[in-house]
């Protein structure tokens, strides 16, 4: 699934171009058959893989909230990591604490990340651009430093466990592993769902404009300073969702897993894997997942964490430099380049209109 | 749909479904894992070990050198019971979410019957080997770790840090009553727990400076320290702090009276940093021996750890003590390992928790390996006083258990 | 005032009253009164430096300005630029500016959202009233997407096209708000006589048929003869005049401040 363009039927028509429903949208059909995989996965793959995958679903959850404050309303945070956090910590006290059932208890992350999003929402709308990157980043950086101040509240480095799995099968037929990564895959879905339809048709368009610039947009009459708060709020609220379920997977939240440079991470994430892209998401995601554990693996010691940011950087470079719609970009370009060779191949085929997409014009 | 977007849409289909078979290839096939494999007679022990290689705390890496090289000199000689130990390592950064996922890739996929690490971040783990019922073990001394009747299934190898603590009020009670204690330490509950220990003894620091990992200048806490007329120093903070605190301190002329606390005494973790002067006179309970000192250069274990340690290529970390600890730890499993009745978390745990006056190569003479207590295998301490070159005993062990310390 | 201001209609579309602005001290608008005639064309000229850009900002309300303005006779001055945009104001830019990435129909769609009421949760629901304005929003922007002439490249990226058909395109967006009064500033510039006439042919024809006024700032003087039926003169910042095309050309402080060097084009 990708950023939104509402596709327009070619030329030559007296009315309006259909509002193409999304089944008959390529995306759709591609995440169709995404899904399908991912649904299968379980049943091939160890528990141990899938609590990975579990991590990486999560982790999408947050970048994918990123993306929607960065690629689609064009704010910036780099404190989305400490609402990732918050996020995870309001889950695991209220069941730690409270004895709230699951559930609930990720209700109560949606409500605390709601809070947040609004308390920082509010200043962090009117001062854009660098003075909110400065907010963010302080925030990001305060966040362990009050969990480790508040340790009677929040388990100090020892943090919050679980004292069960948050997602136990319910059938003999699936391990906990099994279950727990359908549940966080479906919540994953119905987010990008949730996400994707978020920003279509009259509210894209309204961001659209947001990107392209403040007084074009108040121009047209959009309410940007209203709607950058509802769009700050909303990702904030997804930012918590993510760090809940990322809590439930791992079993636990200790301040050490939030310190500014994770929240800088989601935000690589977020660049490298394409901030217009909802597939680009969970590529991010998979590289904060995957790549110190790779790292690691191929050189131990010292110099693996230094590999893991070396890699991260030259990623993030290439983006800057040549691809900066980010992985997933960078692959639909080149969908588009395979897409023209094969209909050159068709060579003899009545004139093909002008090619038509973006990515081609760029 | 006109078939511009439809090839469209079959590419970014194919390129899905090409990923997520790149993704599948990089996994591991349900039926291969767990510990079907562990049942076989000959098939190796797993032991997985997760240490912080890299990160704020990379320094204790050569721990898990010294463990390996433990590992491996027990299967150059034979293994137990004909049985080869696998250790399966993987660096956590001391983060204690990698040190789960670690964990987790440990019990689920390599079948470890039991896991090793630092310490520390470790009580993050706890709930989960709770719950899988495999046995870990932590090399540090945070209090947390001797809770066991919380996790059954937790233990640590060094002593609890507030017994040490509580020596230390007690020889402060005993012959300084009037000192003026400053603390140094890290802003962890390694401090919480020490500063718990000093109480149980009476003693309460006037000044307390905890600082994160990796701090080097503490010139503005030492400037108070001296303001508020301390005249007795507890340090409790690994390499750069200490060292470059005494060193410090020795610059501006200031002579309190230090203790050392035993894990951080060592010539990597003070004395190479702050050189032998600034250190020369000051105390700490010790319950291992550094291979750096040169009272053990004639050292027969300590000869056998150094081989041990080249054997296995790791010879570059052998002066560091926290290899020596890390080779202790390793030979304390192999010990374990050789008395177990069933090769399994249940039987291992059960052996770790009945050393009998067990020998340990890092272990001070006349120091052993005692039955479990409160999760802890170790008990005795020496008292020692750095006399410019080398660590030197002071009177006799003490042991805590007896000193009513531990019940 | 200038004696050109006779024959003024009586229910003016937009009254200015006092308009004035200063940036860091300089005075860019001062003491600006005037009414714009309902229905028609009205030109605001003058030099270089006059104003007549910022004067736009002001009445769409990106500068905060001292001053009332009534939009058919309703006060909008403490309105925010967005909801000037929802009481009918819209304008276009001295440099178009379209959505580069996006299709020429998705840049005339944006119009609609003037208009349009659907927030968010709509959009998310798909709710029954949503889907129907969606689709107004729709046949309201191809069709004046169609009334510029666009509508062959409806699916061509905006930033793919030349300049004419980019100024085309920002009228066609402009249009889509159904406005009340369409703000052009400089819409000639970088276009041929032919382009530049046809296009404010266009307006004009939009005007006749929706009763929208339409008011250009603009250079050329000759242009501005042809197709303005009222015309205010901004000189310095201030109102130097206003009147019918014939007055303004013979008003000597018009002449004297700014037709001098022009006047021979002019006639």
């Amino acid at each position: 699934m990708s950023a939104p363009v509402v596709h327009t039927e070619p030329t030559g028509r007296a009315t309006a171009p259909d509002i193409r429903p999304r089944y008959r949208t390529p995306g759709f059909w591609t995440a169709v058959v995404a899904v399908a995989i991912a649904v299968a996965v379980p049943f091939l793959v160890s528990d141990y893989d899938l609590f990975n995958l579990s991590r990486v679903a999560a982790v999408a959850i947050g970048v994918a909230s990123l993306n929607l404050l960065t690629g689609f309303s064009g704010q910036v945070s780099l404190g989305q990591g400490a609402t990732f956090g918050i996020g995870g910590y309001a889950a695991m006290m209220a069941i730690r604490y409270l004895e709230w059932p699951v559930w609930v208890a990720l209700l109560a992350a949606i409500a605390v990340g709601a809070l947040v999003g609004f308390v920082i929402g509010l200043p962090a709308v009117r001062m854009g651009g660098f003075n909110l990157g400065l907010l963010t980043i302080v925030i990001a950086a305060l966040f362990p430093v009050l969990l480790y101040r508040f340790s009677d509240f929040t388990g100090g480095q020892a943090g919050v466990t679980l004292a069960a799995p948050a997602f136990p099968s319910p059938t003999d037929s699936l391990t906990d592993a099994q279950w727990s990564y359908l549940v966080v895959l479906t919540l994953l879905v119905l987010t990008i769902a949730f996400l994707d339809q978020l920003v279509a048709r009259r509210t894209g368009r309204a961001l659209s404009l947001i990107r392209a610039g403040r007084i074009l947009a108040v121009s047209n009459g959009v309410d940007v300073e209203r709607l950058k708060l509802q769009f700050f709020v909303i990702s904030s609220v997804l930012a918590a969702l993510g760090g809940a379920i990322f809590a439930f997977v791992l079993g636990l939240v200790v301040p050490e897993s939030y310190p500014l440079v994770f929240s800088i991470t989601l935000l690589v994430a977020s660049v490298v894997g394409g901030s217009r892209s909802w597939i680009g998401a969970i590529l991010g995601a998979a590289m904060v997942v995957y790549l110190p554990s790779l790292a690691s693996s191929v050189i131990p010691g010292e110099a693996s964490a230094y590999l893991a940011q070396l890699v991260f950087a030259v990623v993030l470079g290439l983006c800057v430099i040549v691809a900066s719609s980010g992985i997933a970009g960078a692959g639909r370009r080149l969908a588009s380049s395979i897409e023209r060779v094969l209909r050159e191949r068709r060579a003899t085929a009545p004139p093909t209109p002008p090619s038509t997409t973006r990515e081609e014009i760029r | 749909m006109n078939h511009q977007t439809r090839s469209r849409g079959t590419v970014a289909t194919f390129a899905v479904a090409t990923a997520a078979v790149l993704v599948l290839a990089g996994c591991t096939p349900r039926a291969a894992t767990g510990s079907d494999a562990q049942s076989a007679d000959d098939s190796p022990i797993v032991i997985g070990a997760s240490w912080p290689q890299s990160g704020p705390l990379g320094s204790v890496a050569p721990g898990l050198a010294g463990l390996e090289a433990a590992i491996a000199a027990a299967n150059e000689d034979g293994g137990v019971d004909g049985r080869e130990i696998e250790l399966v390592t993987a660096d956590d950064a001391y983060d204690p979410a990698r040190l789960v996922e670690n964990e987790r890739k440990f019990v689920e996929q390599d079948g470890a019957i039991a896991v090793v690490n630092f310490g520390g971040i470790s009580i993050a783990g706890r709930e989960y080997l709770g719950q899988k019922q495999v046995m870990g073990v932590s090399m540090a001394g945070n209090s947390p770790l001797s809770d066991i009747e919380a996790f059954p299934m937790q233990r640590a190898f060094w002593p609890d840090v507030s017994w040490e603590a509580q020596l230390q009020g007690k020889w402060l009670t005993e012959h300084a009553p009037d000192a003026v204690v400053g603390y140094i330490g890290f802003n962890n509950d390694l401090t919480e727990s020490h500063l718990a220990g000093l109480a149980a003894q009476g003693v309460t620091p006037a000044q307390v400076a905890a600082v994160p990992p990796g701090t080097a200048d503490l010139s503005a806490q030492v400037s108070q320290f001296q303001a508020a007329g301390v005249d007795t120093v507890i340090i409790n903070i690994g390499a750069p702090t200490g060292g470059a605190t005494l060193a410090y301190m020795d610059q501006i002329g200031w002579k309190p009276t230090v203790f050392l606390s035993s894990t951080v005494s060592d010539f990597h973790t003070v004395i190479n940093i702050s050189g032998p002067g600034p250190v020369e006179g000051a105390y700490s309970f010790e319950f291992f021996k550094d291979p750096s000192d040169p009272r053990y250069a004639d050292d027969d274990v300590i000869a056998q750890y150094l081989d041990d340690m080249e054997a296995s290529g790791h010879e570059k970390d052998a002066t560091n003590a926290l290899a020596l600890e890390g080779y202790g730890l390793g030979a304390a499993l192999v010990d374990a390992l050789s008395r177990t009745d069933s090769f399994d978390s249940e039987g291992l745990l059960a052996a770790w928790d009945s050393f009998d006056g067990t020998e340990n190569p890092m272990l001070r003479d006349g120091i052993t390996l005692e039955e479990s207590s409160h999760g802890r295998v170790i008990f005795q301490y020496q008292l020692s006083r750095f006399d410019g070159a080398s660590w030197v005993d002071e009177g006799e062990i003490e042991d805590v258990r007896e000193l009513g310390i531990v019940e | 005032m200038s004696a050109a201001s006779s024959g003024s209609p009586a229910a003016p579309i937009l009254s200015l009253r006092g308009v004035g602005i200063s940036f860091r001290g300089v005075r860019a608008l001062d003491d600006v009164t005037f009414d714009v005639p309902r229905g028609g064309v009205t030109a605001v000229i003058g030099p270089n430096g006059a104003g007549k850009t910022t004067l736009f900002n002001c009445i769409s309300g990106i500068y905060r300005h001292e001053g009332d303005i009534a939009l058919a006779g309703a006060d909008i001055q403490h309105l925010r630029a967005h909801r000037r945009a929802a009481a009918g104001i819209a304008r276009t830019f001295q440099t178009p500016t379209l959505l580069d990435a996006e299709s020429v129909f998705e840049n005339v769609l944006v119009g609609t959202h003037a208009w349009t009421r659907t927030g968010p949760a709509g959009v998310l629901l798909g709710t029954r009233s949503a889907r129907r304005e969606e689709r107004e929003a729709r046949e309201v922007a191809w069709e004046r997407l169609t009334a510029v002439g666009l509508a062959p490249v409806a699916h061509v990226p905006a930033g793919a096209l030349p300049h004419a058909d980019r100024r085309r395109a920002e009228v066609a967006r402009a249009l889509a708000s159904r406005p009340r009064i369409l703000m052009l500033d400089e819409p000639a510039a970088g276009l041929s006589a032919a382009e530049s006439d046809e296009l404010l042919e266009l307006v004009a024809e939009q005007g006749r048929a929706t009763g929208m006024t339409s008011v250009l700032v603009e250079h050329d003087v000759a242009l501005v003869m042809r197709t303005a039926g009222w015309i205010a003169v901004l000189d310095a910042g201030r109102l130097l005049a206003t009147g019918a095309p014939d007055a303004i050309r013979q008003d000597p402080a018009v002449v004297a401040a700014y037709l001098g060097t022009d006047a021979e084009v002019a006639a």
